[in-house]
């Protein structure tokens, strides 16, 4: 009989894939005989854990918890569902996790967005082009350029933390995200020629590279 | 019926004005009916540029004014036929001219010649709605400079605004040696902000300044690199289908001669 749950180590720690149509009983055994065959992967002093795979109930998260406590003998750092990605990429799980904007609204401008010129809109922001230095594009929404952002951007531009830019090439004057401003770093940096997401977290933007979802 | 393009540029000292001597001058050497029209109304200088700063009678706000005729007012180039140039007035500002005087203007114009080149003033106000106003297509002088590139953008995006779509450009005083150094933005990195068509590269060249202060355009020199972008560029804009001269890995000539003999690079 196959096991309801996987392990599987990750760059922060440990992520348990769950079985969904598995009884809760069961997924606790499995866990427990994990746990006892893996032994080797608990050796590190403390660990991140996720989950993913069914929804669990506080109570259910509590008993993995202690499960996890009392058999592997490592701390565990934080135990909490994984967003529902592939990738850990905490800047996707930013973006879409935390997404509590669900603009329906959606303007798509086609072509160059130039020097003095402006694109503002009360939903989302899709440039199917460049945008170039001295232009600004304001949305309340999210923004993705699909193409260059070198001039200025502003998401969430009612004061929506959740709000995120998504560029092809991102090397933007200056990026805007609720109301938080931020700048390019003065130093020369090399930037990566792929896509990038800026999105704010713990009352800071952050750029990471964006990676497409899986369907 | 001829055709009206504007050469403009958002910043100034870029070279709007040698531009349009020189493309002047190239396209009447190609026996083309040519009127160049100064709009830097105030602060006149293609009639310099020209050399024909002392025989002007009247003045583009005359003719707009109906002071004289517009044949009164044009100065035939002796050195070239078929150019002419239809000077700005000094002592007035841009104010003196509007929007709808220029498009009759042109459409007068347009019935005798085959080009009719606008030389844009600087700046994006009067003088610029001025001088876009009657224009058919739209050419646009930039400098590898980012403030240059910058305001050519925002020029480009006032253009198409005004329903002149797909301007080209002329980057202009491309420094060969700073471009291969990487001290100077390449021609690729202007065209991949801009996005439109490059009508042609020129070469920073001292001949052009003494040209210039001669005021006879450096087109007609034939031993000037420019002179010869320039003559290319304006066999561009009569339909011909000619290759835009490499300046940037252009080699000096001392180079050039070393390697036709195999000698190693010692310098």
């Amino acid at each position: 009989m196959s096991s309801s749950v996987t392990f599987k180590g990750t760059v922060n720690g440990l992520t348990i894939v769950m079985n969904e149509d598995d009884p809760f009983e069961k997924i606790l055994s499995d866990i427990e005989k994990k746990i006892t065959s893996a032994k080797k992967f608990f050796e590190e002093g403390n660990l991140a854990v996720r989950y993913r795979g069914r929804k669990l109930s506080d109570e259910e998260q509590r008993q993995i918890l202690r499960l996890l406590l009392d058999k592997s003998g490592v701390m565990i750092n934080s135990f909490s569902e994984e967003a529902n990605l592939s990738k850990q990429d905490d800047s996707l799980k930013a973006a879409y996790g935390a997404n509590g904007n669900s603009y329906e609204k959606t303007k798509i401008f086609c072509g160059t967005v130039r020097s003095g010129q402006e694109v503002r809109y009360d939903g989302n922001v899709v440039i199917v082009g460049d945008v170039n230095p001295g232009a600004n594009v304001i949305a309340k929404g999210n923004i993705i350029v699909v193409g260059s952002l070198r001039g200025m951007v502003h998401a969430g531009s009612d004061g929506d933390p959740d709000a995120y830019i998504v560029a092809f090439r991102l090397r933007p004057m200056q990026l805007r995200i609720a109301d938080i401003i931020t700048r390019a770093p003065e130093e020369y940096e090399e930037k990566p020629e792929t896509p990038e997401i800026a999105y704010v977290r713990d009352g800071q933007v952050y750029i990471g590279s964006y990676c497409f979802m899986p369907s | 019926m001829g055709e009206v393009i504007v050469i403009t540029s958002g910043k100034g000292g870029v070279g709007k004005t040698t531009t349009t001597a020189n493309l002047g001058t190239g396209l009447a050497l190609e026996n083309k009916q040519v009127v160049l029209i100064d709009t830097d109304i105030g602060l006149r200088n293609l009639d310099v540029v020209m050399g024909l700063e002392n025989r002007i009678v009247y003045d583009l706000v005359d003719v707009v004014e109906g002071h004289c005729r517009v044949k009164q007012a044009l100065i035939k180039d002796r050195r070239y036929e078929g150019l002419y140039l239809l000077p700005a007035a000094q002592t007035r500002d841009k104010n003196a001219v509007n929007p709808k005087q220029m498009v009759k203007l042109c459409q007068e114009l347009r019935e005798e010649f085959d080009f009719i080149l606008i030389d844009c003033p600087a700046g994006i106000e009067q003088g610029f709605r001025n001088a876009i106003s009657g224009a058919d297509r739209a050419i646009v002088v930039t400098t590898p400079d980012v403030s240059a590139v910058r305001d050519a953008d925002r020029i480009i995006g006032l253009l198409e605004s005004s329903e002149l779509k797909n301007p080209k450009i002329i980057i202009n005083r491309v420094k060969p040696d700073m471009v291969r150094r990487g001290d100077m933005m390449t021609i690729d990195d202007i065209i991949d902000i801009l996005a439109v068509d490059l009508l042609g590269v020129v070469p920073d060249d001292e001949k052009i300044v003494i040209s210039t202060n001669r005021g006879e355009p450096a087109v007609t020199d034939s031993k000037s690199l420019a002179g010869q972008v320039y003559r290319n560029i304006a066999k561009r804009i009569l339909g011909e289908n000619i290759p835009i001269l490499d300046v940037q890995s252009e080699e000096g000539f001392l180079h050039k001669l070393k390697r036709l003999f195999g000698i190693k690079n010692a310098m």
